[in-house]
């Protein structure tokens, strides 16, 4: 059976209402993977919760460094953003004390890059979820 | 915990790894398939990036 084109699975699959798309995308932010979750893609859901938490755990482990909205440099602004991206494991990270790092601890450098990686991979895990959400993926 | 450079790299590129096969391809094989490329990708220019500096830069 020959592949749909793009435009072919965009046509037979019924844009989904705008509101379960905001409700989809927020849910996979706030949670690694909970995105996937809620459209019943339940192994993909797992190893995403998973893999993401796991570099966020190893970046607080290795003392990186929580970047702040009001620092001067704009990269390290930049660097804010990526992190809260994470969603709640950010915020509880915070709740439970998570100062924000040393930065003078030898793996501190390697950890802000993995907090900061971790970010980023859940916008991409959110994008995957969007796509599910508007038939562009199984 | 303190940690050297290499393990870290690896590490990390064993997690995007992950995460990339999971979201590019469709099928268990696929996205092991991937991501096992895209590890050996990520630790392979590493080493490579590695040797290029020791032997051309002072």
């Amino acid at each position: 059976m020959p592949k749909k084109t793009a435009e072919e699975e965009v046509t037979t699959h019924p844009k989904p209402p705008l509101r379960q798309l905001i409700r989809i995308c927020v849910a996979a932010w706030l949670v690694p993977g909970f995105g996937h979750l809620l459209q019943k893609r339940k192994g993909r859901a797992l190893v995403l919760f998973f893999s993401i938490l796991a570099m966020f755990l190893l970046g607080l482990a290795m003392e990186g460094q929580f970047y702040s909205l009001n620092s001067p440099s704009y990269l390290q602004r930049l660097g804010y953003l990526g992190e809260l991206c994470v969603g709640i494991p950010m915020a509880a990270a915070k709740f439970f004390g998570y100062s924000g790092g040393d930065p003078f601890f030898v793996s501190s450098d390697f950890g802000t890059a993995f907090l900061v990686a971790a970010g980023m991979l859940n916008v991409l895990s959110v994008l995957d979820a969007f796509d599910i959400a508007m038939g562009r993926k199984p | 915990m303190v940690i050297t450079h290499f393990p870290a790299l690896v590490l990390f590129s064993f997690l995007v790894s992950v995460v990339f096969g999971t979201l590019s391809k469709d099928t268990l094989r696929e996205r092991c398939l991937y991501g096992a490329k895209v590890f050996a990708a990520f630790v392979g220019v590493a080493l490579a990036l590695g040797w290029l500096m020791y032997f051309f830069v002072p």
